[in-house]
């Protein structure tokens, strides 16, 4: 997917290919401008006037998504595949009640469902995220940051979507709430059987979340595999630095690593691997080829030429 | 090592009034700093780990007077001379402002748009009066190749539109160490920047420490990367400082409730470990004219009637030089 | 008073020596270049050029009529005030070869009077947006910087003078005290500076106050003078500037509306012009149309073209430019 703008053709996505399982989680990492977020608006075909689909398929049990018209992905967002978005507390219209605005949510893509109807389900969709069914009635700015995430993870949840995409669903709360929020979405998660696709920057909530992780970097997918596979055999050296560069309370301190130079320029990105110009293992050949995913088994993929060590 | 303390401050409080219209005087208050007590010797650091609303950023801009205290002390040891940094007469201002300098958090707000990188390093050698033109050119540039930016002409007339975020807060570094502080107050510097760049930026921060023997107040609520930060920490929660004790020595064997719960809702980067649930019910709130109880007796999983009964509980030694505020460690 | 700061660290960190000379050279060019920036960002709205080319228009005019008076046009006849073409039969004449816009009442070359006029209108406007400018900003920053009183008391007269009726006050003034062109820009600068831009001014440098870097000059030393008159005035010179644009719209019609009525003390002007046109029983005639369309044309067409690069600058000045 690309992004027209003023300077040029921002090149946000690039060869992007994973999958999800019904009921799996799975996590996409990345820093700012790795694209992980142009991902989600693509999967919701939430695409702004100057963002273009460039080729590639988003097969929802076997239906693609990507050539499809907005009225006809309106039969599909929110009922099959819905979205809880950054600063949440931004996506509640303020001059709202809360319980009203996922009614309005229910009815539009149920038609057919009456006022008491849906605000039953609003309750029961409360309890079901753990919210005092008695705030529903209440404006956006009476309720926390916690309970404001909550109440945008009952109105994805609304219609029973089969796979939900959560971006960077804790970003801006504490500690505490994050730890509460988190559990809560692996349990609703595992309970129902939704698919969920985690997007942060935060490799530690991933590793919490999700059974895959893909990790991203300047548009592409780096590396993907299994959460336990990343995090102990990591192939890729962005993989490597990542984990290298997270603190931790818990282990030994290590010493951090810091990658050198800047995350690049999408208008003008590198040749070959992007990761090229900040890689300890950089190769000629990576200067110049864009390496290929290589299958190190048991689903697990990494696109480089010189990887770390090979997983057993 | 010279062992003096650098900064003492005594029972420190900041209350701020809660606004009830023009004509009504307000007679609730909010306790953001709650009668603290702490002390940082030269060449060492603090944390100051806390979750939002717990008062650690209103203690560290009442350590550089960009807030005035309600009451207490602060005590600055600048080598010559002890400044009441609370009470300061109007000649010893100047000094403090070179003395103590801080960072902010968001490298995009903190830096003027309008001004170019070489004004905002220099703003306050201008302000001070310190150094003509040439030299505050030479100092600026020295600085910009202290902070990594280098080769520094090519970053002095640049504005902070066409630097990234990890570039702006080096830049922001080098405006708070230009004129030779002996303290910075750091308001996590490193939260709003991207993983890898922020580990540049610690490291950035660790060396000059030691290089230029400046002590820091690192205020975060990342648990770990205050691990990285300081070897002393300090919890704060609703105003009151709750634990302080060696960073390593608090991670491995926390005493009070409130950090147990702390670090374990710490998300951890290992899939195969398995948490335990926080032990800690409800939520966060305003400590508005707070009873004199313990500040944790509502969430706390091991309260009972003597929490009830008595004052909040003072921060004591339990042993080795790891202070508790709680009756039941 | 300038002290030396002590060398900072152990080993010496080799860095090129600058000169004076560089610097400003580089700072020259930095400011070229973000002046090239920013008009590179006006010039893709057609709106502004548009406005710009119609206010160059009349600068040629406005430069032309002395050029026109000391060579080809004779002093006696084309006077814009008290000129007369003994030539010409009966006044007002029909615009012909010698008049291109006809003559007026009394016998004066139109089109010297609209190009005469031409100066003055854009004294008034300069000189009006300027105070304009000059008060709401410092007013603008004082208020919100400071608050309580201060701020209570300049928005309460900013409601006072947004609450009276603008042409009425203007009318008062001028039946009193018979203004000329440069009092006049003066009073609606006061007028305008102390009324609704400071308002607007104020809003915006209140959203400047909460920035972090403001804090941070303190933390640096500076006092509130300081921080006024390097952060929050920069900041608003802008927004200060496309407000400018907006007073000289406001202030030529003004006067062509006070003109209009005859209450200016004035040696020419657009409304001038229309006025007489008015006063000599010529103003709704179909036949003598180049007594009034020129003039009201004139006036239009100063204050769109105005307007239009206002809006124009506003998206240059409106903040969502600045790129992360």
């Amino acid at each position: 997917m690309r992004y027209t703008t003023r300077a040029g053709e921002v090149s946000a996505v690039e060869n992007v290919s994973f999958s999800v399982g019904e009921g799996e989680a799975l996590g996409i990492v990345g820093e700012s401008g790795s694209g992980k977020t142009s991902i989600a608006i693509c999967l919701m075909k939430l695409l702004p006037e100057n963002a273009h689909i460039l080729g590639g398929q988003i097969c929802l049990r076997g239906t693609d998504l990507a050539p499809m018209s907005e009225e006809e992905i309106r039969q599909y967002r929110w009922c099959q595949i819905a979205m809880v978005f950054q600063a949440a507390m931004n996506s509640l219209n303020p001059v709202y009640c809360v319980g009203d605005q996922i009614i309005e949510a229910l009815q539009t893509h149920n038609p057919d469902m009456n006022n008491a109807a849906a605000r039953a389900r609003v309750v029961e969709l409360f309890e079901l995220v753990g919210l005092d069914p008695g705030l529903i009635d209440c404006y956006p700015h009476q309720y926390s940051g916690g309970m404001r995430q909550r109440a945008v993870i009952a109105m994805a949840l609304s219609c029973n979507p089969d796979i939900i995409i959560a971006d960077e669903p804790t970003t801006a709360l504490d500690v505490i709430v994050q730890d509460t929020i988190l559990r809560k979405m692996r349990d609703l998660q595992a309970r129902n059987q939704i698919g969920m696709i985690y997007i942060s920057h935060d490799i530690a909530v991933i590793a919490e979340v999700s059974d895959r992780i893909a990790i991203m970097y300047a548009g592409r997918i780096m590396e993907i595999a299994s959460a336990k596979d990343i995090f102990q055999h990591p192939t890729h050296p962005y993989t490597y630095a990542l984990m290298n560069a997270f603190p931790s309370i818990i282990g030994k301190k290590h010493p951090l690593l810091a990658l050198p130079g800047e995350p690049p320029d999408l208008l003008h990105p590198p040749d070959g691997c992007r990761f090229h110009p900040r890689c300890p293992h950089v190769l000629d050949r990576c200067r110049r080829e864009v390496p290929p995913d290589t299958d190190y088994g048991h689903g697990h993929l990494a696109a480089c030429w010189n990887p770390m060590g090979k997983p057993s | 090592m010279n062992p003096t303390e650098l900064i003492t401050v005594t029972g420190l409080k900041k209350y701020f009034p809660v606004e009830k219209g023009i004509f009504r005087r307000s007679k609730s208050f909010i306790h953001a700093v709650d009668d603290i007590n702490f002390s940082i010797r030269c060449g060492e650091s603090l944390n100051l780990v806390g979750e939002s609303g717990c008062g650690k950023t209103t203690t560290g801009k009442l350590l550089v007077k960009l807030y005035e205290p309600t009451s207490g002390h602060m005590q600055l040891d600048t080598g010559q001379d002890v400044l009441d940094v609370a009470h300061l007469e109007r000649g010893k201002i100047r000094e403090f402002r070179r003395k103590v300098q801080m960072i902010f958090q968001d490298p995009y707000e903190s830096l003027n748009p309008r001004l170019t990188v070489f004004d905002t390093i220099a703003e306050p050698l201008n302000v001070q009066n310190i150094g003509n033109l040439v030299e505050r050119e030479q100092r600026v540039a020295e600085m910009l190749t202290l902070v990594g930016l280098a080769p520094p002409t090519s970053f002095l007339f640049r504005f902070p539109h066409e630097l990234s975020g990890g570039q702006r807060q080096r830049v922001a570094i080098a405006r708070a160490l230009v004129v030779n502080p002996i303290f910075v107050v750091a308001d996590e510097p490193t939260s709003m920047l991207d993983v890898s760049i922020r580990t540049g930026v610690m490291n950035l921060m660790l060396e000059l420490a030691g290089r230029l023997n400046v002590s820091y107040l690192y205020i975060t609520h990342d648990l770990a990367v205050a691990r990285y930060m300081s070897r002393n920490i300090a919890v704060m929660y609703l105003g009151k400082i709750v634990e302080m004790s060696d960073t390593e020595e608090l991670l491995a064997h926390p005493l009070h409730p409130y950090t147990l719960a702390l670090l374990s809702a710490v998300p951890v980067p290992d899939p195969m470990l398995k948490r335990p649930v926080a032990k800690i019910k409800g939520g966060i709130t305003a400590p508005i004219d707070p009873p004199a109880r313990c500040r944790f007796y509502d969430r706390c999983p091991i309260s009972d009637d003597f929490c009830l009964t008595h004052d909040h509980p003072p921060l004591e030694d339990k042993g080795a030089g790891h202070l508790a505020a709680c009756y039941k460690v | 008073m300038t002290t030396t700061t002590a060398p900072i660290s152990p080993a010496p960190v080799p860095v090129p020596r600058l000169n004076a000379t560089d610097l400003l050279r580089m700072r020259v060019r930095v400011t070229w270049k973000s002046f090239l920036e920013n008009w590179r960002i006006f010039r893709e709205n057609p709106i502004g050029l548009i406005g710009l080319s119609i206010i160059l228009l009349f600068l040629v005019l406005a430069v032309a009529h002395p050029i026109l008076m000391a060579t080809v046009w004779n002093r006696n006849i084309y006077d814009p005030v008290v000129g007369y073409d003994p030539a010409v039969p009966a006044n007002p004449a029909p615009p012909s070869a010698r008049h291109l816009l006809g003559t007026a009442p009394q016998g004066q070359d139109v089109l010297s009077q609209l190009m005469y006029s031409t100066r003055s209108e854009f004294t008034l406007g300069i000189v009006a947006a300027l105070v304009t400018v000059l008060i709401a900003t410092s007013v603008g920053a004082v208020s919100a910087y400071f608050g309580g009183v201060i701020d209570t008391f300049f928005m309460r007269l900013a409601d006072l003078i947004m609450m009276l009726p603008f042409i009425s006050i203007l009318i008062v003034l001028s039946a009193l005290f018979p203004l000329q062109m440069l009092e006049f820009a003066i009073v609606i600068g006061i007028l305008f500076g102390f009324g609704a831009d400071t308002v607007v001014i104020k809003s915006q440098a209140l959203s400047i106050k909460v920035h972090a870097y403001i804090e941070a000059a303190r933390v640096a030393g500076g006092n509130d003078f300081h921080i006024i008159l390097n952060h929050i005035i920069p900041n608003l010179l802008p927004i200060s500037f496309l407000y400018m644009m907006f007073t000289v719209t406001d202030a030529v019609f003004s006067e062509a509306v006070l003109s209009f009525f005859g209450l200016l003390n004035i040696r020419m002007s657009w409304g001038l012009m229309i006025h007489i046109a008015q006063t000599n029983g010529y103003l709704l005639r179909t036949d003598t149309w180049w007594l009034v369309i020129p003039g009201g044309l004139c006036i239009t067409l100063l204050c769109s073209s105005f307007y239009l690069v206002g809006r124009a600058l506003d998206e240059v000045v409106n903040p969502r430019l600045r790129r992360r």
